[in-house]
């Protein structure tokens, strides 16, 4: 029983197995599998596995074998013995594919099935239904055949593919996969199938269960065939990889890949026979025209190589041996029918012909042998020769392989025109320069096609080897009786003069001369002979000229073209006379008139040429002119100081002492107590603007009042008159006072000092103090008489009469020196040692230290080290430095040298003027409630600094503030001023200022040093050493002090981010060292006592928070939500921005009415009465004492010599004595 | 008698002026009127080349062709090269060949190189003109011209100078279908050439070799023999109606007295071929 239902439910399981449907598994094609995966390709590539070239068929006979649809009437399936041309069976059957040979079977489509033949009897054993679908190919592994069938092949909307196992035996089917794309033919080893699919991938199936082990997809290339070989797996395209790990990287970079080295032959076919393009069961110019190779063993590196290192290509009748590595042509052979089919193996390669001829070719010397004669028209072929022998009578191909290409491009084979074309370019490539004159003779065989001739006329140009070959046929020439044609000179005439054959010459004249030679070729000829034979062809052009100037072979625009030419030669290689006779030329009248016309337009266009270098000559020798004349103004303009020097004061002023002295002998006379008098002279230079102007105007108004631009000459009349002018310019003595105020002394001080004139100067203004003390002379003469102040240390007679003129060697006292600060250090009987660069003796003009600008400049600084997606902005502020040069001209130098990218840099002395108002420094925005002033910082005319000072009400502004330039150097002026935006750059440049300033202050203690200040009234300086500057932190309020102390800011470059200050800033290897005294206010003074660091500094002077560093921008500052806006200026105020010289006026009475005539009326001036300078120093007191101090050094501080200067601004309101 | 005296001298005054007048006030006779007055030297003939006026060059041409001396020649080969017109250029070249001088044959090989073919031909016809063996081998090169004008007046010039020695070079030229070649070679050739140009007829058009026939039974130096060979493979070759004529009026033009073989075989012939073209007879 129990044996019964054994054997029941084991034939029941046997039904069930034997009727179940074949595996239709999912596990394959599926969009989620990884494809390129580099172990999965790995293992698949060595299941694979390489091995040696099979040296037998691959069939289960084991005999060279060739399967076939013979052709013609009676279609049918036959498989024949390469060896013997017999046929081992023939199958009447239409089949629609190529037959192919799978171990024991034979795969061919027949109609809408697949069958599945035997190979020894042509029986079939089974048959797959395409369903709808094309066959595309089949490969066999082991007992296993995998099919691909596919729609859309061709082209058309549907694309469907199915991949299908069977049994080889059986033909039954094992698994199946359907997919939504078009599969290819596919390979199969080591149980693996292998499918290309859609052209860019290529599934790795298991042939067992159909499961799939890999994908393979490429990202660079098309995938269009697969195929497996003992070697291995390759693929590919256009080019051959091989399957392996670096497959994985889907390009041809990572892959092991070898281009095609015949790229370029006509069809463009692939390197392998398309998997995608179904076979069709009859003959078709596709098998004709294809390539072959074996793959190689990899080669050092990886390197993908071929066996032989040799590509083989077929066309037609052609076959050709390529260099695998170089794409040269080895060998090239010409059979006698068209090769349908074509096998290469380790021992030959393998031909068939239509006509059932199977040939045997030397893969190495291309000699060709019969092997076998199949006795019928063959046609979709497929071969398994592997193993067969070449046969022993073969013909080896003739000649070299030039030789056998220059015989396939002869072939007048029209079907082969492409190809033959094709091979020209390989030919041209050769360096032989026999080369050369094949394809000159190929160009000349009338039996040519016009599109191959085009393409030997290519090539031939190419050449640059091989010119003896073309100077030889140039000796030849046309010939009726001889059939001889004129060579090809359109060809041979530009490629001799690429090769620069001047050998040619002769033969090329004698073309020029030939009559036969064509009309459109002589343009070539003539250029040749004139590129080759330069002045030596002149002659001959001329006299060929001359020969044809009047006849009418060469009228008309098209056949003059060849005369114009020769007149070009002649131009371009002839001397004088040439150009003189074809002056002659252009003037005879029986000459052709378009070859005159020529003529005349190469003389016109050379006179052009001529006229316009001349031109261009003069006129550069006129810039030249002109620039110097505008150096020359630029250099006068220069010696302009931008005040007078006492020296330059006394040169005028010493020249009149004399009287001076009559008018004070002629006071003491009057009042023989008076102690001295005291003279205030205020010069008025009032240059005009125009004369200052450094440039030629752009544009000039002519006599019709409409301006053009200014020419040359011009330029040089405008220069010359600004220097006459500027010559010619003076200042003069504007108002001069005296103390004390005697009318007889005025009057005759009047006659004397008011008629003075001075070197003109830029500032409008100046003053100068001259101090007579009669006293001293009178106590020296011991009398009222003024005689004298005695002998000086060497014996000389002193004057009678001091002035503060340090023309007059006088020595002046000493400095004050304010408590706190460090003394001066004085050098004896040299006075005080000012801070500033040294002056020029004699020089008229001021050469002290000139005032930095300043420039700020904003803008993208890179990507944050933190962020990299946030721009860096960065700040960098650059103090232009005004350093005096030769004639006293300020000339800007930029900062250029840079120790350190990310620190700041600061270095040089140049103390920032008080005029000169910095970026983002308080003050900027005055310029509101202040008329605008040029670019060129002159002082406003209308509100100076002496009106503003004194005026009290509108506009006055701190000590520091006043007398500024109101209106910043910013030219650009991106954004209003007193916006918010322009608030975020002031702060941001206080930020930037103070970082430096902090940074200047750590030089090392051995770095050079400019000289220190004398009379330093900063607070941050009190208690500092030389050397030895306070660093960090705690030096916050003495940076800010000096920072808001305009002039202590030196010539610095900037750098800084503004996400915050780095602290490495501390460490900057420059220095910067302050040098001038500047006056502090009790507010900053007050400031700088509450500060503590540099980032609260920054943060409260520019209103923002503290950041710390490196947590980004520190955010702009806005207003409070309810805070007061800013009030608009009164109607009044408006109307004084409005009239500038109105509001002047006004304010000028305003402090008449208040203060009396002029605040320098010597009877009302306390200060005439104090005495010597220096009386009043070491006053204690606050602001106001430090002002005595400076009013009392101003005798001996040039710099407070300046009338409408900064120090002028300082004084105190003058009061009338009691 | 004072004033008659008056009178007098006032005439005597007038005419005295009369006589003083200019005689160049006259208007100049023509050149031409001049010239065919008077020949003009070379030296004057040589000036009027140098004119600008193409009459007074014309005029100056024919003078020097007239002159005809060695002298004659280098005027024209300057005013050949010096770049004319087409006409002048065409007279210069023709007036070179009348004046025969063999001075002007290299001017003339020079413009056998000439673009313009109506210059090369009359340089052909002029080097033809001039009797100098030079003058051969350029007439001969005018056989290698790419001109057709050319190349027939150069296979005519060379029967004209009866250069035998380029027979050879003409008979080429006739299989290179030069039709003018033929008469030549009827001019100078012999026997041989005879049976050679016999051996054209049925390849050639018979109005281009019967002129070459003609000139071989024309000439007295030929045999009767090959006189009789060329009438008899003509009628056998091509019994036409145009070999009958032509062989008429060779008949029509031997003189009474002549006796030979072959007019008899001509008379014979033309009694034996109809009228009516053959059918399928060629030209």
């Amino acid at each position: 029983m129990n044996r019964r239902a054994l054997a029941l439910s084991a034939l029941v399981s046997a039904g069930l197995v034997g009727c179940m449907p074949p595996i239709r598994t999912t596990t394959a094609f599926s969009s989620r599998f990884g494809d390129n995966n580099r172990g999965r390709l790995g293992e698949v590539a060595a299941s694979a596995g390489a091995g040696a070239l099979a040296d037998r068929p691959r069939n289960s006979l084991g005999r060279p074998l060739l399967a076939t649809v013979i052709q013609g009437e009676g279609r049918a399936v036959a498989v024949y013995d390469v060896q013997t041309g017999q046929a081992l069976w023939s199958r009447p059957m239409a089949a629609s594919s190529t037959p192919e040979i799978l171990g024991d079977a034979v795969v061919v489509e027949v109609g809408s099935s697949t069958k599945v033949l035997d190979l020894a009897t042509g029986a079939e054993r089974g048959h797959v239904d395409h369903n709808g679908l094309e066959f595309a190919g089949a490969d066999r592994d082991g007992d296993t055949i995998v099919m691909c069938f596919a729609a859309g092949l061709t082209g058309g909307s549907r694309r469907a593919g199915r991949v299908q196992a069977v049994d080889a035996r059986s033909g039954s089917e094992r698994w199946t996969h359907e997919v939504g794309g078009i599969l290819g033919r596919p390979a199969a080893k080591g149980g693996l199938a292998f499918v290309p699919w859609d052209r860019q991938s290529i599934a790795v199936l298991d042939l067992g269960t159909g499961v799939e082990r890999a994908r393979l997809r490429s990202t660079d290339d098309v995938l269009s065939w697969v195929f497996a070989s003992p070697q291995g797996v390759f693929y590919g395209g256009r080019g051959i990889y091989r399957l392996n790990a670096d497959s994985a990287s889907g390009t041809r970079a990572g892959s092991q890949f070898l281009a095609n080295p015949f790229e370029g032959i006509p069809g463009d076919p692939l390197i392998h026979r398309d998997a995608f393009q179904p076979t069709t069961g009859t003959r078709t110019a596709r098998d004709r025209i294809g390539f072959t190779f074996l793959p190689g063993a990899p080669a050092e590196g990886g390197r993908l190589t071929v066996h032989g290192d040799t590509i083989y290509a077929s066309y037609y009748h052609d076959v050709l041996a390529v260099d695998a590595a170089t794409g040269a042509v080895r060998w090239a052979v010409r059979l006698e029918e068209d090769v349908e089919a074509m096998e290469l193996t380790p021992t030959g390669l393998f031909v068939v012909s239509a006509g059932g001829h199977v040939r045997g070719i030397d893969p190495a010397t291309g000699a060709v042998g019969v092997v076998s004669q199949l006795n019928a028209q063959v046609g979709a072929i497929a071969m398994d020769v592997g193993g067969l022998a070449l046969p022993a009578e073969r013909t080896a191909p003739e000649g070299s392989a030039r030789e056998q290409l220059v015989s396939l491009i002869r072939d007048p084979d029209n079907r082969l025109v492409p190809l033959r074309s094709f091979l020209v370019t390989r030919l041209a490539r050769l360096e032989d320069e026999e080369v050369t004159h094949d394809l000159l003779d190929l160009y000349t065989q009338r039996s040519i096609p016009v599109q191959l001739r085009q393409s030997i006329a290519t090539a031939l140009q190419s050449r640059r080897t091989g010119a003896r070959f073309l100077v030889a046929a140039l000796e030849e020439h046309f010939d009726y009786l001889e059939n001889h044609s004129a060579p090809p000179l359109q060809v041979i005439a530009p490629t001799l003069v690429a090769m620069n054959a001047r050998e040619a010459v002769p033969g090329l004249t004698a073309h020029l001369l030939d009559h036969e030679t064509p009309m459109e070729s002589l343009p070539d000829v003539i250029n040749a002979i004139g590129a080759l034979g330069e002045g030596s062809a002149v002659p001959v052009f001329q006299r060929w000229v001359q020969m044809y100037r009047s006849d009418s072979t060469f009228r008309g625009p098209e056949r003059v073209v060849a005369m114009n030419t020769a007149i070009d030669a002649i131009f371009r290689h002839g001397d004088a006379s040439a150009r003189a006779w074809l002056q002659q030329l252009s003037e005879d009248t029986r000459a052709n008139p378009l070859a005159r016309a020529h003529v005349t337009e190469l003389q016109q266009r050379d006179a052009s040429d001529i006229q316009r270098r001349e031109t261009q000559q003069t006129e550069a020798e006129r810039q030249a002119a002109l620039q110097a004349e505008v150096n020359r103004l630029h250099e006068l303009q220069a010696t302009v100081p931008s005040s007078l020097t006492d020296a330059a004061f006394d040169e005028a002023w010493n020249a009149h002492l004399d009287e001076v002295r009559e008018c004070a002998q002629g006071a003491v006379s009057r009042n023989p107590s008076l102690n001295q008098i005291r003279v205030v002279v205020t010069l008025r230079s009032e240059l005009p603007r125009r004369l200052m102007e450094a440039n030629p105007p752009a544009r000039t108004a002519g006599a019709d009042g409409v301006t053009h631009p200014t020419t040359s000459e011009e330029a040089l009349t405008w220069t010359g008159s600004q220097m006459a002018a500027l010559t010619a310019q003076r200042s003069r003595v504007r108002l001069a006072t005296y103390a004390p105020a005697d009318a007889e002394l005025r009057s005759c001080m009047d006659r004397v000092v008011l008629p003075l004139e001075f070197p003109v100067f830029r500032e409008m203004r100046q003053e100068f103090r001259r101090v007579i003390d009669t006293r001293a002379a009178r106590a020296q003469g011991g009398g009222e008489t003024i005689n004298g102040l005695g002998l000086d240390a060497q014996g000389r007679e002193l004057p009678w009469w001091l002035v503060s003129a340090p023309t007059l060697e006088v020595e002046n006292p000493p400095p004050p020196v304010r408590p706190g600060t460090t003394p001066a250090t004085v050098r004896p009987g040299t006075g005080p040692t000012t801070p500033t660069t040294p002056t020029t003796p004699g020089t008229p003009h001021d050469s002290r230290p000139r005032p930095c600008r300043v420039r700020l400049r904003s803008g993208p600084g890179g990507r944050s080290e933190r962020n990299p997606r946030r721009p860096r902005r960065v700040v960098r502020g650059v103090l232009w430095p005004c350093r005096p040069v030769r004639g006293g001209a300020m000339r800007r130098s930029r900062v250029r040298s840079r120790t350190d990218p990310e620190e700041g840099v600061c270095e040089g002395t140049c103390p920032l003027s008080a005029r000169k108002h910095p970026v983002g420094l308080p003050g900027r925005h005055r310029h509101r409630r202040r008329p605008r002033v040029s670019s060129e910082g002159r002082q406003p005319r209308v509100t100076s600094a002496l009106a503003e000072a004194q005026s009290g009400g509108l506009g006055r502004r701190h000590a520091p503030d006043t007398g500024r330039c109101a209106q910043a150097n910013d030219h650009k002026r991106h954004h209003r001023s007193g916006g918010a935006r322009a608030d975020q750059r002031v702060r941001r440049f206080l930020i930037v200022s103070i970082f430096c300033l902090g940074a200047c202050d750590t030089r090392p203690a051995d770095s050079p040093t400019p000289a220190p200040s004398t009379s330093s009234t900063r607070p941050g300086a009190a208690g500092r050493r030389r050397g030895t500057p306070p660093h960090g932190p705690a030096a916050a309020g003495a940076l800010r002090d000096r920072l808001l102390a305009p002039s202590t800011i030196h010539r610095a470059q900037l750098r800084v981010t503004t996400g915050g200050l780095r602290p490495s800033a501390a460490s900057a290897t420059t220095w910067c060292a302050a040098s001038s005294a500047s006056t502090p206010t009790p507010t900053t003074s007050a400031r700088a006592s509450s500060t503590s660091s540099p980032w609260a500094t920054a943060a409260r002077l520019g209103r923002q928070r503290p950041s710390r560093p490196g947590r980004g921008a520190l955010p702009p500052h806005r207003p409070r939500a309810g805070a007061p806006r800013r009030r608009a200026l009164a109607p009044s105020r408006r109307r004084s921005a409005a009239h500038p010289e109105l509001h002047r006026r006004r304010l000028s009475r305003r402090a008449h009415a208040r203060d009396g005539p002029r605040p320098l009326d010597g009877a009302r001036d306390s200060r005439f009465m104090r005495g010597r300078p220096g009386a009043t120093a070491g006053r204690p007191g606050g602001a106001g004492d430090a002002r005595s101090a400076l009013v009392d050094a101003a005798p001996h501080r040039p710099r407070d010599h300046r009338g409408a200067g900064a120090s002028r601004v300082q004084l105190p309101r003058l009061q009338a004595p009691r | 008698m004072h004033n008659l005296s008056r009178l007098s001298a006032a005439s005597f005054c007038l005419a005295s002026l009369a006589a003083l007048s200019p005689a160049s006030a006259q208007p100049r006779p023509p050149a031409t009127a001049t010239a065919a007055a008077r020949p003009l030297t070379l030296r004057e003939a040589t000036q009027r080349l140098q004119s600008a006026d193409p009459d007074e060059i014309t005029e100056g041409v024919d003078a020097l062709t007239r002159i005809g001396t060695a002298e004659a020649v280098p005027p024209l080969v300057t005013l050949a090269r010096s770049g004319l017109p087409d006409d002048l250029l065409d007279l210069v070249v023709t007036k070179l060949g009348i004046l025969g001088r063999p001075e002007a044959i290299e001017e003339l090989g020079s413009l056998m190189r000439h673009r313009r073919a109506a210059v090369r031909q009359r340089a052909v016809t002029s080097l033809s003109q001039i009797r100098d063996e030079r003058s051969r081998p350029l007439i001969e090169s005018g056989l290698r011209d790419s001109d057709q004008s050319v190349r027939a007046e150069a296979a005519r010039a060379l029967g004209r100078i009866n250069a035998r020695a380029s027979l050879a070079l003409l008979q080429r030229a006739f299989e290179r279908n030069i039709p003018e070649a033929a008469e030549s070679i009827g001019a100078l050739g012999d026997a041989a050439a005879a049976d050679r140009l016999l051996e054209s007829v049925g390849r050639s058009p018979l109005s281009v070799l019967l002129p070459g026939f003609r000139r071989f039974l024309d000439r007295r130096d030929l045999p009767d023999p090959v006189k009789l060979r060329i009438v008899e493979q003509l009628v056998s070759r091509s019994p036409t109606t145009q070999v009958k004529a032509f062989l008429q009026e060779w008949v029509r033009e031997l003189p009474p007295a002549d006796r030979s073989r072959a007019r008899a075989r001509a008379e014979l012939a033309i009694r034996q071929i109809n009228d009516a073209p053959a059918p399928g007879a060629s030209r």
